[in-house]
């Protein structure tokens, strides 16, 4: 459990985060220089907030006004650092006995050592040196080394972003198994999206040194509270319209003349709106079955990109037969794409299924 | 047979040592300062440490016998206060060359300090206060670039003159260096013992190089 509020202000940068976060593992996901780094170092101690207050499962570690400020080594706090940092001239074991705490019996430290290298499946490699290493194995010595103090909390800072795309995937798979036997709370920093939802049940989003929205990672995705929150995640197709509320939630949207129906809560008052849709949620129609779906729209293809397993279509309402101007970013799997034979300046039905029409709150 | 005189070399050993010792003493903390620091003045001070590097080491020589001579106003605290007068000492040797190794000691080892990656003792100091981190990280991965830096202090330290004469002056058998008694024996026409001592000067500094190449092979 890790709860902060914290301000510091640097040159042309004002970090001014909030968190509440419980156990299991949070996302912290944002671009570059979006403060999520910054905000990692403050929770470990390394850098100190302007004012604020960090309380890792209550316990007071940073609050400026009491003029608390605990040591980095007395917070209880395990960081894996982006390249990770590891002690180049001591060995595996030495640099995992170094996170220990001061004071261990030496035999019990030989033990702990001994149970993380056999943990990490490193037991043949405790002489070696981190030059000597994978870069997986030495993601494994950073995890090891920031665990086998027992720390509270766990905070791991773009692990993944020294290692090769190729064995990410699976290096993403075997850090999710050796922390499922670890009990506390782990903020995760990462700027790929797809990264926070295969490992996180929560993500916050966080930019300009603000979190913008937390919550869990399915919400996050599907409802975007504002516009910079659908431009993190992705949600492209963010519209502007007119809405009124028709029921009990449910709006009818104008939009280029069309009427569209939205389901699903809504943040935004009557009247001008920003609504969104994500681009694999927009649904093609075959030209037999119009009749039975809903926010219809017609419209041509007017530029294509073919990625393999999918198509990303731009589509224009109007078609003006500029392939820069275009209406919707529709995304489709490469078999349907083929089974409808699709084409640049082939007419379309699209429908937009009005419970993933989602509206957007203003920004603040 | 010429007789080769060993006191000039073995109170160059000594007073290079101990200027060695001095500097690093001295310097250490300072290039920590200067790498690591962000404070007001460190430009200022970046400069101070640097000022005996640019001046002729005559004029430097000068200004620290104004300093530390007996009326000088730091000689005459010591004289008064402690009893000790250092001027035209074998310890006014020490200390010209302790002022003359140190910005070289200085710009080496602080070169050594900016080469380590921060987040290495930001990683430490999760786990260890700061002074643990401090002799248990830092220096160990900085010790080859103070070790360079000792070396090039004792060079300079070997070699120096200019501040020497100033401070020191060249009192045979009390405070005549190396150097000195080399530029001596120069001035009296005495070619074979100028040869002999600058031959032996010669190969005290490479004993000294190839015993440290020795010492410095490491693994990482």
């Amino acid at each position: 459990m890790l709860d902060l509020a914290l301000d510091r202000r640097l040159p042309g940068f004002h970090l001014r985060t909030q968190l509440v976060i419980g156990d299991g593992i949070t996302a912290l996901y944002g671009p570059s220089g979006s403060g999520k780094s910054l905000t990692l170092l403050a929770i470990a101690g390394l850098i100190r907030p302007t004012s604020g207050t960090i309380r890792i499962n209550g316990r007071t570690v940073f609050d400026a006004n009491a003029g608390i400020d605990l040591a980095p080594h007395l917070r209880r706090v395990g960081l894996v650092f982006q390249e990770y940092a590891l002690f180049p001239h001591k060995t595996v074991s030495g640099n995992l006995s170094f996170g220990l705490p001061r004071g261990t019996p030496k035999s019990k430290a030989a033990d702990r050592v001994n149970e993380t290298l056999h943990l990490l499946r490193l037991d043949s490699f405790a002489q070696h040196y981190p030059y000597q290493l994978s870069g997986g194995q030495r993601q494994r010595v950073a995890l090891g080394r920031a665990l086998i103090g027992r720390p509270e909390i766990l905070l791991l800072d773009e692990p993944f972003s020294a290692l090769d795309p190729a064995v990410r995937e699976t290096l993403r798979q075997e850090l999710l198994q050796m922390l499922a036997d670890y009990k506390g709370t782990i903020l995760l920093v990462t700027h790929d999206l797809q990264e926070a939802y295969l490992m996180a049940s929560t993500i916050a989003i966080i930019d300009g040194g603000k979190v913008l929205q937390m919550g869990t990672r399915e919400e996050v995705l599907h409802q975007p509270r504002t516009r910079r929150v659908a431009e993190h995640t992705s949600a492209k197709n963010i519209l502007r319209g007119v809405a009124c509320h028709d029921s009990d939630d449910t709006w009818d949207i104008v939009w280029r003349g069309h009427h569209l129906r939205a389901d699903g809560p809504a943040p935004a008052a009557a009247g001008e709106v920003e609504f969104c849709i994500r681009p694999e949620d927009v649904r093609l129609v075959w030209p037999d079955r119009v009749e039975r779906r809903v926010n219809l729209l017609r419209g041509r293809i007017v530029h294509e990109l073919g990625r393999g397993l999918d198509y990303v279509l731009f589509v224009s309402l109007t078609d003006g037969g500029d392939p820069g101007k275009y209406d919707l970013e529709i995304q489709v799997r490469s078999r349907l794409y083929d089974l409808m034979t699709l084409c640049v300046g082939k007419e379309v039905w699209l429908s937009l299924p009005p419970d993933h029409l989602h509206l957007l709150a203003p920004d603040e | 047979m010429i007789q080769i005189p060993l006191a000039p070399l073995l109170l160059s050993m000594k007073v290079a040592g101990l200027a060695t010792v001095a500097a690093l003493v001295l310097g250490t903390p300072i290039a920590w300062l200067l790498a690591r620091g962000r404070f007001p003045g460190r430009a200022v001070l970046e400069s101070i440490v640097m000022i005996p590097l640019i001046l002729p080491p005559t004029v430097t020589g000068y200004y620290l016998l104004l300093l530390i001579g007996r009326q000088g106003l730091l000689g005459r605290l010591m004289g008064q206060w402690l009893n000790i007068g250092i001027i035209f000492t074998w310890k006014a040797a020490v200390l010209a060359s302790t002022i003359a190794a140190l910005p070289l000691f200085i710009k080496a080892t602080q070169g050594a300090f900016e080469g380590i990656d921060r987040r290495i003792e930001d990683a430490g100091r999760t786990f260890k206060p700061v002074l643990i981190v401090l002799c248990t990280i830092t220096l160990p991965l900085a010790w080859r670039g103070i070790l360079a830096g000792s070396i090039l202090a004792f060079a300079r330290a070997m070699g120096e003159f200019g501040i020497t004469l100033m401070i020191a002056g060249s009192i045979p058998g009390r405070t005549q260096t190396l150097a000195l008694a080399i530029y001596d024996a120069v001035q009296a026409n005495q070619p074979q013992e100028a040869n002999a001592m600058s031959i032996l000067a010669t190969a005290a500094v490479l004993l000294i190089l190839a015993l440290v190449g020795r010492m410095t092979k490491v693994r990482y």
